[in-house]
């Protein structure tokens, strides 16, 4: 072969190649021969995967014409691909949305309003108009949420009785708390391996909001201001000085670090944890057991529990789809269909839509069956007394800055409390729109 | 020597030199517009992906840089804020701890190895691959997966270090021992730089080494003599190259400590916290401003090894 015919066969393939290419470029979300591709991304774990992609194999089986290209991350990871997204207006068509984001994003134009919709492709009836309006911004509905879910304590009872100790009353308050965390540490010292209470719940983002609204404090305005100041802060970490000094009785930074991705909880070297309660799902998968249990948070200063229903994960579509109507059906799909609540179950918080609830079937002693009754029983005590914080645009990026930055340097003792506090105030000021 | 035969041999039967092979006169245009196409496709690229994005972030530097927020001119206070920000302080720490312990180490490695394989003896192919096989597949994100179960609680590093007495735990969850990792990882793959060095070696005259065994010097005096000055260029080169490099590790870091720098910033490199802060955080402009910064203090500290290489680097035929 001459030399020419060999550079024009590269040059052809060459300029093959990136047509190719642009073609990619330009088609990522559309139709080919009368098919429509839609791109889905959630955040969660491995568990959460496996039914999302179950439940869209159904969806596709019932919509020939729609594929749907799925993804998922874990959640620091998953705003951050979110946020390269928006920068290139290439969204994808539904995606997992937080409260934390929702002013952001809707602020911002990025989110499709559901309005044009709601009736058509997507059935809101079924869910409850004050649960619903939770995805509203600037009076347009631009997120959907799939069910709600509270603060819990859950706890790995086999542990527990392992170590011969016997868990805190159900209505127990933070000092009974941190009282039974120092039991763990001493009755979990001869143990093999080294068993812990839990992780330092000052550190949790959430568990300081829930504390405020102990102390009757709404965290943020709706404007974005802050209503507590540095002192409450201070006090709250310091609750719990007494686990961390003389001796430390929290689970330890350096093991934490080992462990990841698993946690002291879900790798059964700490007995009990907060987190949502949707997240039983997550940990028992983690755990390799099914006897994983559920407390209410401890009771604040009035003896009183205040505590709230957030609205967990939502839908949104992005503003840059080029298929709407298709998207608008597979949220309707993902809230509302029986089959998939059935593979779906509490995952994603108690389901929203009523119609989906009465459909789920649980299985006395499920984990399903464990976050209902635990919701309802939370509401049947009156501990249900207050509505979730408000989260002002900038709330992600603070609750970010709290758990992800500065509990990691706090957890191995490189700042005090007060650097702590410093830090989270200037850095609000860099973070929160007013 | 056969070179110069050959090319005696054309000018004796060729026609004068001036005349063009093939009989036609030059075509200057068409050559520089070929010149102009062939280069074309890499000047498009360095326009559109280097010099274009770079004007652009130097642009954002001075903006708070939003990907989602309104956002507009700030001037310098990017730059200022960063001297106020603690977690700024300690990526520069640990990236200026990473290079400046980190590049010797490696350099030295790159040389001692190039030394031994440098004597001809059997395998001495295989060797060299064995040796820089590391160089080819160390960047890669299985390897740092795999180095971080090495070096964490069980790992193999661990169990060794425990039949020395060293405490169990692993390496991952202490703060005081990732930087050392990070910096084990990187003279492992200190392949690139020994395969510059054996060019140098084979360089050097074994006539000099010869005289200087008549003189009577031993192995030490040759190599602090003779192979280091002589190799005193390549040394430089890859001393600069080198050091560059380090401060712009990412990969590496970002598998072993899951994009986070931890444990407690302590492996936050630089290039990391400026990812954090640029798609983690949307503060684009403020990430801009930490790229300029590096690029000027790189910028400095290479004009600082070319102004002092007078004094240390030596090249043939050199005279003073």
């Amino acid at each position: 072969m001459s030399f020419k015919k060999t550079a024009l066969r590269g040059l052809a393939i060459a300029a093959a190649g990136s047509l190719a290419l642009t073609a990619c470029g330009s088609d990522g979300g559309s139709s080919d021969g009368g098919n429509v591709t839609l791109k889905f991304t959630w955040w969660g774990g491995d568990e959460r995967a496996s039914r999302y992609e179950q439940a869209i194999d159904l969806f596709e089986d019932q919509n020939p014409g729609i594929k749907v290209q799925t993804s998922f991350a874990a959640f620091p990871d998953y705003w951050t691909q979110r946020s390269t997204d928006a920068t290139s207006g290439e969204l994808p068509d539904v995606f997992q949305m937080d409260a934390s984001r929702l002013l952001e994003y809707a602020g911002s134009g990025l989110l499709l309003g559901f309005d044009d919709y709601a009736g058509n492709q997507l059935d809101t009836s079924q869910i409850d108009a004050e649960l619903l309006s939770s995805g509203e911004a600037n009076g347009e509905l631009v997120a959907i949420p799939t069910g709600t879910n509270t603060l819990t304590l859950m706890y790995n009872p086999d542990l527990i009785e392992e170590l011969g100790l016997e868990i805190p009353d159900w209505d127990y308050t933070w000092d009974e708390y941190f009282a039974f965390l120092s039991e763990v540490s001493a009755a979990g010292a001869d143990h093999s391996p080294r068993v812990y209470g839990a992780n330092d719940p000052t550190m949790v983002w959430w568990l300081f909001m829930q504390h405020l609204v102990q102390q009757g404090i709404e965290p943020f305005s709706e404007t974005g201001e802050l209503n507590f100041t540095e002192d409450d802060m201070r006090e709250f970490i310091d609750s719990a000085a007494s686990l961390r000094s003389p001796d430390n009785q929290i689970f330890p930074a350096e093991r934490v670090e080992q462990l990841d991705p698993l946690g002291g909880f879900t790798n059964g070297e700490a007995v009990m944890e907060f987190h949502w309660d949707n997240f039983i799902h997550n940990y028992s998968h983690d755990l390799d057991s099914d006897n994983v249990q559920l407390m209410p948070v401890p009771s604040g200063a009035d003896g009183q529990k205040h505590m709230f229903f957030k609205p967990t994960m939502q839908l949104s579509m992005g503003a840059n789809t080029k298929h709407p109507e298709e998207a608008a059906l597979l949220v309707d799909f993902l809230i509302n269909s029986p089959e998939a609540g059935a593979i779906i179950g509490t995952d994603l918080g108690v389901p929203a839509s009523a119609e989906r609830l009465d459909a789920l079937e649980i299985e006395p002693g499920s984990l399903n069956e464990r976050v209902i009754e635990y919701q309802q029983k939370a509401r049947d005590e009156g501990y249900m007394t207050a509505t979730v914080p408000f989260q002002p645009e900038g709330f992600g990026a603070v609750e970010t800055e709290y758990v992800e930055v500065l509990a990691k340097e706090f957890d191995f003792r490189q700042i005090d409390t007060d650097a702590f506090v410093q830090r989270w105030f200037s850095e609000a000021g860099n973070h929160l729109v007013r | 020597m056969s070179l110069t035969h050959e090319a005696s041999r054309e000018s004796a039967n060729s026609t004068p030199a001036r005349r063009p092979r093939n009989g036609r006169p030059p075509r200057r245009g068409a050559e520089t517009r070929a010149g102009y196409a062939f280069l074309a496709p890499w000047l498009l690229g360095f326009i559109t992906l280097t010099a274009g994005p770079m004007i652009a972030s130097l642009y954002l530097s001075f903006t708070n840089f939003h990907p989602i927020r309104d956002w507009g001119w700030v001037g310098f206070d990017n730059f200022t804020r960063l001297f106020d920000d603690p977690r700024f302080m300690d990526s520069v720490q640990v990236t200026g701890l990473y290079a400046v312990v980190g590049t010797p180490i490696k350099l030295a490695a790159a040389l001692g190895v190039a030394m031994l394989l440098n004597n001809r003896r059997r395998g001495q192919g295989t060797y060299r691959s064995l040796f820089y096989a590391p160089s080819l597949i160390g960047a890669s994100v299985s390897i740092a997966i795999i180095w971080k179960a090495m070096f964490n609680d069980q790992g193999i590093v661990d169990e060794i270090g425990q039949f020395f007495g060293m405490k169990p735990g692993g390496w991952v969850g202490n703060p005081d021992m990732t930087l050392p990792m990070m910096i084990l990882l990187a003279v492992w793959q200190f392949g690139a730089p020994m395969v510059i060095f054996l060019a140098g070696l084979k360089q050097i005259p074994n006539e000099l080494y010869e005289a200087a065994e008549v003189d009577g010097a031993g192995p030490l005096r040759k190599f602090f003599r003779i192979t280091l000055p002589m190799l005193s260029p390549v040394l430089f080169f890859n001393l600069v190259l080198e050091t560059i490099n380090s401060f712009q590790v990412f990969a590496s870091a970002f598998i072993i400590s899951g994009g986070k720098g931890g444990p407690a910033n302590s492996t936050l490199f630089y290039t990391l916290y400026l990812y954090q802060r640029g798609f983690g955080q949307g503060q684009l402009g403020y990430a801009a401003a930490m790229a300029w910064l590096l690029v000027i203090v790189v910028g400095i500290i290479t004009l600082i090894f070319f102004k002092t290489s007078k004094y240390w680097v030596h090249y043939g035929g050199e005279t003073r």
